[in-house]
Order: structure tokens, then C-alpha cells, then sequence
């Protein structure tokens, strides 16, 4: 029986596969946002957060509008946030 | 023995980070940031903060990369430890992410980590491009770029070309590939800061594993 033969590099999905990332998105971006108040930094220009198997990124149009133009998502695996962040634009 | 505090400020210098900080059971075990105290101690309180609410949610919340204007953070989460580091140019996320994994496993004793799981071996894995057998030059590459965190480029290159020599190779020869992590470390023997010569010895076995 042949062995299945695992992808190299995980997969990075855009949110449009993804509906149901919006909300960690949103979330995302306001924690974010509550830790960079924290040092007087926000608002971010971009984020990525890993938990291990799925990590998502994005980015905001410009500094001080939250807009969020973009999620991708790497599965099996952590895609490392330069990739996903590259990625997001 | 090179201690936390030490490592630390060489992870700062050599990856010429803006702040660096460690934060064991909701506190700063150690702090080097460019922050106010007040900023410091928010900063802190929402670093928790914010892996607390994932943790809250099941989920574990392991690296955060979040870039403001004209600086960025990334946080990684090893169970009781958040290793944070500030730095300015996001093109270094990749290099600064190797250093602080590098980092954390040779501290892992003293940061009580565990260690690393090992690779499951029922799995067949691709290789990619970084598994391709390191040519001399593209090795040479490497080492140069290695040597030119600590000296200047003509200097770093000067290196390799007296150990080429000490070591009997001839204009235009070279080690073969299996004598690469031998010839490696003895380049840097000729650094003399004993825990700048670990920090880049670490890196150059980094790099040799990504290659085999």
C-alpha cells in the first residue's frame, strides 16, 4: 500500500476559503491593538499569530485604519510569519 | 559558564535588536527594552494578557509577530516563558525568529523548557530546497555572512582564506562538503569573545542541519 506522502510546506489558504477566520482576525487585531496601546505603539500595520498547526496573518491598509485586507492561513504545520506575513502583501 | 543575562544581551547585539526581554510566571525575568518603566510594567501585564485570553479560548497562542510603525515585535510562548524581542526592519523577521529559537533551545536547561520533540519518523518528508547538498561556495556565502555580524566583510573573507591555507588547500581548493562543519568552526576559533564565537558557532550548525 503506497505511503502517503505528506506536503512539504503548508498549505496558506486566503480567507476566502476561510469564512469562519474573520472572527479570529477581528480578535486578533484587537488584542493586538490593546498590546501596542500598552507601550503607545498602536495602531499595528500587520500581524501574525501561530498556534502551532494554523496561524493567520494580515495586514492593515495604513497605520491608524483598521481595515483588514488580507488573512491566509497555513495548515499542517506552522508556516513561519515571514512567509505568511510576505504573503498578506 | 555563559549565563542567561549574557546570552541575552549577545542575541541583542549580534541580531541588532532594539529591546529584548524574558518574562517567566507573569514577570520580566530579565528586561532590556527601550520603554519607560510604566510602559514596561503595561507592556508586561499585556503581554500576559494577551496569551491568557487564547489560553482562556484552548488555544495556545505559541509565536506573535505584530509590526507598528517603524518597529517590530515577536513574542514567542514556550509554556511559562515569553521571550520578546524588538527590532526595526521586518525583513529581519526570518533571521530574528532563527535567533530566538536558537536561543531558547540552548537555554532551555536553565529556562526549564522541554525539549525538542523528535521528527516522526513514519512520515516521508519532500526534501526542499534546503535540503540540497551545500556547494563550497554557497558555503562560503554563508560562513562570510556569519563572520560579518562581528567583523568587517574583507576581514571575514581574510578569515576563510588563512584557514584555507593553514589547513593545506591550495589556491582554488576547498573542503569537501562532510569537512564543511570542521572547517566552519575552525573559522570561527579565530573569533576571540568566547560567547560570541558560541552564539555564531550555533548558527553555523544551525545552518548545516538545514542542509542534511
Amino acid at each position: 500500500m503506497a505511503q502517503e506522502i505528506k506536503p512539504l510546506r503548508p498549505r496558506i489558504l486566503d480567507s476566502a476559503d476561510r469564512p469562519e477566520l474573520t472572527e479570529d482576525t477581528i480578535t486578533l487585531a484587537e488584542r493586538a491593538n490593546e498590546l501596542a496601546e500598552c507601550i503607545g505603539k498602536a495602531p499595528i500595520t500587520c500581524a501574525y499569530l501561530s498556534f502551532g498547526q494554523e496561524s493567520l496573518a494580515f495586514r492593515v491598509t495604513e497605520a491608524g485604519n483598521e481595515e483588514l485586507v488580507a488573512t491566509a492561513v497555513g495548515a499542517e504545520g506552522e508556516v513561519p510569519p515571514h512567509e505568511l506575513l510576505n504573503s498578506v502583501g | 559558564m555563559e549565563t542567561l543575562e549574557n546570552g541575552l544581551e549577545l542575541l541583542k547585539k549580534i541580531r541588532r535588536l532594539e529591546g529584548v526581554a524574558i518574562i517567566r510566571g507573569g514577570v520580566y525575568a530579565y528586561k532590556d527594552l527601550h520603554l519607560t518603566e510604566i510602559e514596561a510594567d503595561r507592556f508586561c501585564v499585556g503581554m500576559v494578557e494577551f496569551f491568557q485570553a487564547y489560553a482562556n479560548e484552548g488555544r495556545l497562542a505559541r509565536k506573535i509577530v505584530l509590526g507598528f510603525d517603524g518597529v517590530t515585535l515577536m513574542l514567542i510562548n514556550h509554556r511559562t516563558i515569553i521571550l520578546a524581542m524588538f527590532y526595526e526592519d521586518e525583513e529581519q523577521t526570518q533571521m530574528v525568529e532563527k535567533s530566538g529559537e536558537l536561543f531558547l533551545d540552548r537555554f532551555s536547561e536553565v529556562l526549564d523548557l522541554p525539549t525538542k520533540p523528535k521528527e516522526d519518523t513514519q512520515a516521508i518528508i519532500v526534501p526542499d530546497q534546503s535540503a540540497i547538498e551545500l556547494s563550497w561556495p554557497a558555503f562560503r556565502v554563508e560562513l562570510e555572512s556569519l563572520l560579518t555580524k562581528v567583523v568587517g566583510s574583507g576581514q571575514a573573507s581574510s578569515m576563510i582564506d588563512r584557514q584555507l591555507s593553514d589547513a593545506g588547500y591550495a589556491k582554488g581548493k576547498f573542503p569537501p562538503s562532510d569537512e564543511f562543519a570542521r572547517f566552519g568552526l575552525s573559522v570561527l576559533k579565530q573569533i576571540r569573545d568566547r560567547g560570541i564565537r558560541g552564539v555564531l558557532n550555533l548558527e553555523l550548525d544551525y545552518l548545516l542541519k538545514e542542509h542534511q
